[in-house]
């Protein structure tokens, strides 16, 4: 695993543009940089990050089985308990009859020697999605085509095709239009649902988009839309766990609808998860030591992480290095439990921390999207950076 | 090789792709009456009743919905509308003018329509000035009656509801600002 300085193509912001890539910048920052990528070898992918991330899904698959039905462990994930029925109905009767989910990320430490580390699981709202999936595959195609890389260069990443595989795969129980809804006035939140619903519509799928602020509520408990047109079908690009805690949350269970991602993945968008994976494999080689957080815990070590359970984009998370320097992130999700976690460190190019993204899709591994930041803790700042497979 | 060969964009891309083959058509029957389906003998007399019944049944719940009656009589001509209630309150749709019984199916059998199964029924309304019938989701499938092909998003009729609110998803990402993954 290398990073690897390299030219940037001269058009590809005007690709980009032309391509719905609308936040290839963000607030005047770089978010898509192609001035660098990583290098990996075949081994490094297969061995290190496509087979331990395909184990893993299955481990945090059979972990729901195993919390649906188990009120003790669903309280201490902070689950609201109204909603505990719902979830396990969307889980069904025995492992293999849940209501269908899309796609997940994993991300990984891994410095190219040794075994990718799971840092946490993005199983809800996981973005970077068109630019691991799209962007960086036309951009490898093109690095080919124009003799910057060696023809046989390659790429981990069948993510779109999987992607469009899944949506078919949807379409005998979908009741269609399928709706995409994310926040209002959010581009980059806005362009991976407009991904998502090309890669519905290349699947044959009918689809609306709407603004999440903009679902109804009618008489009889169904959402609808701005015309009142009941929403049978919603991938909601948002977080289930605040989905739960707000005004219209308590009529989600009876309305009939069906959700993507699905009520039983608030069980792995959870850091809780990542504690009662640890229990379930200790000294799993992809697993870092984790614990929940006690009341009377006394303070965080060094060589650890504290985060909170709903924590995203890194916020919360305190870290304690094993040199003793504390480094904390800040963030609107303190009013929660938390896990500790065993610190485990990003490799560093020149200043760069960089992080592994492996995406599942349905229910395999499908491809690779790095992402990287100046700051050991990975935030919503953190660049996407393509990678290559050259052996 | 570890990569997709070839991926395009179908919506996102400057020029769009056109799905075709992916919205296959469904085979379906339009009339404006019962009495239009049965002289037309291309349906079973009884299909002809029953359908008309069902998709009747539906066009309450799946007409186009307006809160003034003159909405309502913009898009669909004076005097061609309808008041209802409901327990939200009072609201108005244009008059059903015509049926459709599509196949469920996209491929099927010469005589799927011969099993109630394979119908689904659905009523159909047709705007100012306009012969075109138009489905409750907006969907405009021609101005002939009799034998037709109709899109898969036309072939179900659109569920509606009278909205109480709206707003109740979102707060928190207005509070907390980021949340992405």
């Amino acid at each position: 695993m290398k990073r690897i300085a390299i030219a940037e193509r001269a058009d590809w912001r005007a690709q980009a543009d032309a391509l719905g890539f609308k936040f290839h910048t963000i607030n005047g920052e770089p978010y898509w940089v192609e001035d660098a990528y990583y290098q990996f070898t075949l081994r490094q992918i297969e061995d290190d990050i496509e087979a331990p991330s395909a184990e893993i899904h299955q481990m945090a698959m059979a972990l729901v089985g195993e919390v649906v039905r188990s009120e003790e462990l669903l309280a201490r994930l902070e689950i609201p308990e109204r909603y505990w029925q719902w979830i396990a109905q969307t889980w069904g009767s025995d492992d293999t009859t849940q209501a269908p989910h899309l796609y997940g990320r994993m991300d990984f430490a891994y410095t190219g020697v040794g075994p990718a580390k799971l840092l946490e699981l993005n199983y809800d709202t996981p973005t970077s999605l068109y630019e691991a999936a799209y962007f960086q595959w036309l951009w490898l195609e093109q690095l080919i085509a124009r003799g910057d890389l060696p023809a046989g260069s390659d790429q981990y990443n069948a993510i779109q095709d999987l992607l469009i595989e899944a949506f078919r795969a949807l379409t005998p129980g979908l009741t269609q239009p399928l709706y995409f809804a994310s926040v209002a006035n959010h581009p980059e939140d806005r362009g991976t649902v407009l991904y998502l619903r090309d890669c519905a519509a290349q699947a044959g799928i009918s689809t609306e988009i709407i603004d999440i602020e903009d679902i109804g509520l009618a008489v009889g408990g169904r959402f609808t839309d701005l015309q009142h047109r009941v929403i049978s079908s919603l991938f909601k690009l948002y977080p289930l766990e605040f989905l739960f805690r707000e005004e219209f949350g308590p009529a989600l269970p009876n309305s009939g609808i069906q959700l993507f991602e699905p009520p039983w993945k608030a069980i792995l968008s959870n850091k809780g998860a990542l504690p009662l994976l640890w229990e379930r494999h200790p000294n799993h080689p992809n697993l870092l030591e984790a614990h929940f957080e006690r009341p009377d815990a006394p303070a965080l070590e060094a060589g650890w992480v504290r985060k909170p359970l709903h924590s995203r984009e890194g916020a919360n998370v305190d870290l304690i290095m094993p040199n003793g320097e504390r480094i904390s992130q800040d963030g609107p999700y303190a009013d929660g439990a938390f896990i500790r976690q065993r610190y485990a460190p990003l490799p560093k190019f020149d200043e760069w921390h960089a992080v592994v993204g492996a995406w599942i899709v349905a229910d395999r591994a499908a491809g690779l999207g790095m992402r990287e930041d100046q700051n050991p803790i990975t935030r919503d700042a953190a660049r996407f950076v393509p990678h290559a497979i050259v052996d | 090789m570890k990569r997709s060969k070839l991926l395009k964009l179908a919506l996102l891309g400057s020029a769009p792709l056109l799905l075709t083959g992916c919205e296959e058509d469904h085979p379906a029957f339009v009339y404006e009456s019962v009495a239009a389906c049965i002289s037309a003998k291309q349906l079973p007399e009884q299909a002809c009743r029953d359908d008309f019944t069902r998709a009747q049944a539906n066009h309450l719940a799946a007409a186009p919905r307006y809160t003034s009656p003159q909405d309502c009589e913009t898009d669909f001509g004076v005097g061609r509308c309808t008041t209802n209630q409901e327990s939200g309150g009072s609201f108005f749709v244009p008059l059903m003018t015509g049926y459709m019984i599509a196949s469920v199916l996209r491929s099927s059998g010469p005589d799927w329509y011969n099993s109630q199964n394979n119908r689904a029924p659905q009523p159909l309304y047709q705007t100012r000035g306009s012969g075109a019938w138009r489905t409750s989701g907006n969907i405009v499938i021609g101005s002939n009656t009799g034998m037709a092909k109709v899109p898969a998003a036309a072939s179900r009729p659109a569920a509606r509801a009278v909205t109480m609110s709206r707003a109740g998803f979102g707060s928190t990402a207005s509070a907390r600002g980021s949340w992405g993954g």
